[in-house]
C-alpha cells in the first residue's frame, strides 16, 4: 500500500482520477491515454461488469442494462426520482420511499454499488501507475448535494476499497486546482455546470487560504437536461415530417440520445451540425432516416430557459457572500457544459467580466481533489480550505415550524446543541425531526432523520434535560449524539435518512423560501401565539371556573370580555390581533395569578409551573 | 479562565501551553470573543476578525490537526476549529453579535418584537386601520372591475398616499431607534475598555453591564418591531 492519497471527481458523465507527485498534479490516462472515464456501467449476459469506454462503445446494443447518469440517484428515494425515470432506458426497483436501486439482468444494485464498479476502475488505473496499491481517495461532490448524497457517495467509496479520507465540493476543489500559486487576495467565483448537477462557489483566496464565503446551485441541473430537450425536438421533427412516429424504445432513444449529445459539443466550436441518424424504428414497424441540420442558434432557442436557471443561485450566493457581482475578480468555468458559447454569454452578463477559461473544465475538480489529497497526507503544508454547509440545519418545533440551527454558509465543522424536554408527566421519549433548507415550516424543507429519544427516566414533564449536538462535521455529513443531562449518559444517533423531496423541490427551495418569506413569517408568528393563547384561555377559563368568584365583578367581566376577544381572535387569522388580545390577556389576568398563589399557599400545595419550551414531543 | 494542560498538567490559560506547546483545551463556557483573541466590543474591526479566524484555523482546522500523532490533541483541536467557526459565524454579523452578547448577559429571553414600542401607540393603531382600508378599498376596485363606483379610485389613493407618509414616518422613526442602539453599543464599548479584565469586574460594573445590554436588546426589539410593520406596509402597498 502507498501513502498517496488520490483525488477523484466521481461525474454525473465522466470521472476522472489524479495525484500529486513531487509538487505536480497528473491526471491518470487509462491504457488508451484516456483521461476521461465515462461513468457508465453495462451488464452483458455473462462475465464482468464493463466499465467506461467500453461500457459507453455498446449502449445502443444494450441500452436496458447500461447504467449511465447514476450520480443522479445517489442517496435518493424512488418516490424523489420519478421525473428522470420515465426517459431512463434501464430499470429503477424499490417502493415509493425506499432508496432506489437500479436491476439489470435480474440483479438489483444500489447506486452506491454501480459507483463503486467507476471508483474501483479509477482505483485500479491510479495503482498501476503508481505501480502500489491505492488505499486513501479524495472524492469531490456538488457544493449542493445535501446529507444522504454525501454520505452515498462516501459508502461508494468504502465498497470500491477505499478509504474516503475527505469528501470535498467540486468548486472548492476547482477553485483549489487554479489558486494554488496565486498568493495575492483576490475573490473569485467558480460557476459549475456539469452534466447532472449546477454548483455556484464564491471563495476569497488569501495566503495559501482558500475560504469559501457562500454557495448555491441546483443538483438538478446540467447538460443531461439539455440532451433530453434535443431528443425530444427530434422526435418531434420527425413526426412533423413524416407524419408518423418514432418508435419510444430505449434502442431508438439512446441512439439519437448519442447523436444529439455529440451535436451539442460540436456546436460549441461550430455554427452548425449535420444530424445523421439512418434507419430508426418507427412506430409502425418500419424502419425511417432523419437528417437535419442542426444550428447553434437553434440548439441556443432549445436550450435558453434552461441555461437561464443558472442565474438566480448565482445572485443569491454573490449576495449572500456580501458582494456585488463588480467585486468578484474572476470567473472560473467547470464542466463541460461550460463550453457552450450560450454559458459563456450567459455568465459574462451576471458577472458583468469575461469569464476565465484558461483551466481544462473537464479536469480540474480532480486536479484540486489530488492537491486536497497532498494537503492531507502532509506533502503540502501552505494550503487550507474553509468550506461551508450549503443548507440550513434545524429541527421541527412546536406548531411544525423549523428551528434553524447551523444557518447556510456557515463554516465547517460546525456545531449547535439543542435541549430536548417532555411535555407530559412519565413521557419517556421524545421525538426529533431533523430538518434540512431554508423555508420557515418544517413540511416544507427536507426531512433528514425522524427519531425517538427513547429510554427516558419517568419523570414529571418539563424535568428531564437531553441534549443534543448537531455536527457537521469537515465533510459536510450530519453527525448526532443526544445526552441525559443528569445521567451524563451520551449515545451516537445514526441518522438515516427517511423520505426526502424531489430534486425539483430541493433546488426550488431557496427561491421559495425568498418568495414566501412574508407569508411564511406570518403562519410562523399565527402558530406561535395560536398555541401561547390556547393555553392561556383554557388556563384562564378553568381558573375562572373555581376562583373566579374571590375576584370583584368589575375585573371578573374584564377578564370575561378578553376572553371572549382572544377566542374570536383564535377563530379569525390575524396574528397581530391575536397578539394584541393576548398581550391584554395576560395584563388582564394577572390579579387571577396573584390569587392562585395566595391561594396554593393557603392551600400548602406546591404550585408547578407548566414547561413551556419542550420542541416537537409526543407519547 | 485556567485548564489543565493534558501534556504536562500546568494550569495554563490560552489556546497553547507556554509550559509544554501542546494545546489547550478549551474551558467550558468560554466565549466566542476570547477565543477568537478579540475584545468583547460590538464595534469590531472585521479585517481582525477574519486575520483571527485564518490563523487560528491555520492552527486547528482539521486538516492541519490531522497532523497530530496524539489522538487527544486531534480530539481538543477538532473542538476548537468548532468553536472558532460558530464564533466567526456569530460575530462577523452585527446582529448576531448583539444578539449573542444579550444572550451572554441575559440567558434565553423570550423575543419582544411583536410589542409596541410605546412612543408608536398611535401611529401603529392609524397605520393598521389605513392597511385594512386600502385593502378593502383594493377589494372593492378588484371587484368593480370594469365598472367603477365614480370617486372610488381617489379615496384610493388619497389612503395609499397617507400609508406611504406612514412609511415615511416610520423610517424616521428607525432611524432615530437605530441612533439608540449606536449609542447604547459605544457606551457598552467604552465599558469594554474601561474595563479591560471582566474577570476581576466588581459587581457595580455588572450591574452596569446588564443594565446596557437590557436597553441593546430593548433597541434591537424596537427595531425588529418597526422592520416587520415596514414589511407589512410595504405588503399592502404593493399587493
Amino acid at each position: 500500500m502507498i501513502n498517496k492519497i488520490i483525488g477523484i471527481d466521481l461525474g454525473t458523465t465522466n470521472s476522472v482520477v489524479a495525484v500529486m507527485e513531487g509538487g505536480k498534479v497528473t491526471v491518470i490516462p487509462d491504457d488508451e491515454q484516456q483521461k476521461l472515464c465515462p461513468s457508465i456501467v453495462a451488464f452483458e449476459e455473462v462475465g464482468t461488469p464493463l466499465v467506461g469506454v467500453a461500457a459507453r462503445n455498446q449502449l445502443v446494443l444494450n441500452p436496458r442494462n447500461t447504467i449511465y447518469s447514476i450520480k443522479r440517484f445517489m442517496g435518493r428515494r424512488h418516490s424523489e426520482v420519478t421525473k428522470e425515470e420515465s426517459s431512463l432506458s434501464y430499470e429503477l426497483v424499490g417502493k415509493p420511499e425506499e432508496m432506489v436501486r437500479v436491476k439489470s439482468r435480474g440483479r438489483v444494485l444500489t447506486p452506491p454499488e454501480i459507483s463503486a464498479m467507476i471508483l474501483r476502475t479509477l482505483k485500479d488505473r491510479a495503482s498501476r501507475y503508481l505501480g502500489a496499491e491505492v488505499g486513501q481517495a479524495i472524492i469531490t461532490v456538488p457544493a449542493y448535494f445535501n446529507d444522504s448524497q454525501r454520505q452515498a457517495t462516501k459508502d461508494a467509496g468504502g465498497l470500491a476499497g477505499l478509504e474516503v479520507v475527505r469528501i470535498i465540493n467540486e468548486p472548492t476543489a476547482a477553485a483549489l486546482a487554479y489558486g494554488l500559486d496565486r498568493k495575492h487576495v483576490s475573490k473569485i467565483a467558480v460557476f459549475d455546470l456539469g452534466g447532472g448537477t449546477f454548483d455556484i462557489s464564491i471563495l476569497e483566496l488569501s495566503e495559501g487560504i482558500f475560504h469559501v464565503l457562500a454557495t448555491n446551485g441546483d443538483t438538478h441541473l446540467g447538460g443531461d437536461d439539455l440532451d433530453k430537450r434535443l431528443v425530444e425536438w427530434v422526435y418531434s421533427e420527425f413526426e412533423g415530417e413524416n407524419g408518423f412516429a418514432l418508435r419510444r424504445a430505449p434502442e431508438v432513444f439512446e441512439r439519437v440520445r448519442q447523436e444529439v449529445e455529440k451535436a451539442k459539443c460540436e456546436l460549441s466550436f461550430n455554427e452548425g451540425v449535420e444530424l445523421s441518424l439512418p434507419l430508426l424504428d418507427t412506430r409502425d414497424g418500419k424502419v425511417s432516416n432523419f437528417h437535419r441540420t442542426l444550428s447553434r442558434s437553434k440548439l441556443e432557442t432549445l436550450s435558453r430557459d434552461i441555461v437561464e436557471r443558472t442565474i438566480n443561485p448565482c445572485r443569491r450566493a454573490v449576495d449572500d457572500a456580501g458582494l456585488a457581482p463588480s467585486e468578484i475578480d474572476e470567473v472560473i468555468l467547470v464542466g463541460g457544459s461550460t463550453r457552450m458559447p450560450l454559458v459563456r454569454d450567459l455568465v459574462k452578463v451576471v458577472f458583468e467580466k469575461e469569464p476565465n477559461t484558461s483551466v481544462n473544465p473537464d479536469e480540474v475538480v480532480a486536479i484540486g481533489a489530488a492537491i486536497q489529497g497532498a494537503v492531507l497526507s502532509g506533502d503540502v503544508s501552505d494550503v487550507l480550505l474553509l468550506d461551508v454547509n450549503p443548507l440550513s440545519l434545524g429541527i421541527e418545533t412546536y406548531g411544525g415550524a423549523m428551528s434553524k440551527l447551523i444557518f447556510r454558509n456557515s463554516p465547517i465543522p460546525a456545531t449547535a446543541k439543542e435541549v430536548f424536554t417532555t411535555a407530559v408527566d412519565n413521557q419517556t421519549a421524545i421525538d426529533v425531526h431533523i430538518l434540512q433548507g431554508e423555508r420557515e415550516m418544517a413540511a416544507d424543507n427536507r426531512t433528514l432523520a425522524r427519531f425517538a429519544l427513547s429510554g427516558i427516566k419517568p419523570q414529571p414533564g418539563g424535568v428531564p434535560r437531553i441534549e443534543v449536538t448537531f455536527v457537521i462535521d469537515v465533510n459536510g455529513i450530519l453527525n448526532v449524539t443526544a445526552k441525559d443531562q443528569f445521567t451524563g449518559k451520551e449515545e451516537h444517533i445514526e441518522v438515516k435518512p427517511t423520505y426526502g423531496l424531489t430534486e425539483e423541490e430541493v433546488s426550488r427551495h431557496v427561491d421559495e423560501s425568498v418568495e414566501h418569506a412574508f407569508e411564511d413569517m406570518d403562519r410562523r408568528m399565527w402558530v406561535d401565539h395560536k398555541q401561547e393563547a390556547e393555553r392561556v384561555v383554557a388556563a384562564t377559563i378553568k381558573t375562572m371556573s373555581q376562583h373566579g368568584e374571590k375576584l370583584d365583578g368589575s375585573m371578573r367581566e374584564k377578564i370575561v370580555g378578553i376572553v371572549d376577544r382572544t377566542q374570536k381572535a383564535l377563530a379569525g387569522g390575524d396574528w397581530h390581533e391575536l397578539k394584541a388580545a393576548l398581550d391584554a390577556l395576560n395584563e388582564a389576568t394577572l390579579p387571577l395569578a396573584e390569587l392562585l398563589v395566595t391561594e396554593a399557599i393557603k392551600a400548602e400545595g406546591t404550585l408547578r409551573t407548566p414547561g413551556t419550551h419542550s420542541p416537537s414531543s409526543q407519547h | 479562565m485556567r485548564v489543565v494542560c493534558i501534556s504536562c498538567d500546568s494550569r495554563e490559560s490560552g489556546h497553547w501551553c507556554s509550559q509544554c506547546g501542546a494545546i489547550l483545551p478549551t474551558p467550558e463556557n468560554e466565549d466566542y470573543f476570547s477565543i477568537l483573541g478579540l475584545p468583547q466590543k460590538i464595534n469590531l474591526d472585521d479585517a481582525i476578525l477574519k486575520e483571527r479566524f485564518f490563523d487560528l484555523n491555520r492552527a486547528f482546522h482539521p486538516d492541519r490537526a490531522a497532523k497530530l500523532s496524539d489522538e487527544r490533541m486531534r480530539e481538543i483541536a477538532l473542538r476548537k476549529s468548532v468553536l472558532i467557526n460558530n464564533g466567526f459565524n456569530t460575530l462577523r454579523d452585527r446582529t448576531r453579535r448583539i444578539q449573542y452578547l444579550v444572550r451572554q448577559e441575559l440567558g434565553e429571553r423570550e423575543e419582544k418584537s411583536g410589542h409596541v414600542p410605546v412612543e408608536l401607540f398611535e401611529l401603529v393603531e392609524e397605520v393598521n386601520e389605513l392597511m385594512s382600508e386600502v385593502h378593502q378599498a383594493k377589494q372593492a376596485k378588484e371587484r368593480a372591475g370594469n365598472d367603477p363606483v365614480p370617486g372610488n379610485g381617489d379615496h384610493l389613493i388619497a389612503l395609499i398616499s397617507r400609508l406611504q407618509e406612514h412609511l415615511q414616518g416610520l423610517t424616521t422613526h428607525r432611524g432615530a431607534f437605530e441612533q439608540g442602539l449606536r449609542s447604547k453599543e459605544q457606551e457598552w464599548d467604552a465599558l469594554c475598555d474601561s474595563t479591560h479584565n471582566f474577570e476581576v469586574l466588581d459587581v457595580l460594573a455588572r450591574a452596569k453591564r446588564r443594565q446596557i445590554v437590557a436597553a441593546l436588546a430593548v433597541k434591537m426589539d424596537e427595531i425588529s418591531y418597526v422592520d416587520s410593520l415596514i414589511r407589512r406596509i410595504k405588503d399592502t402597498l404593493y399587493e
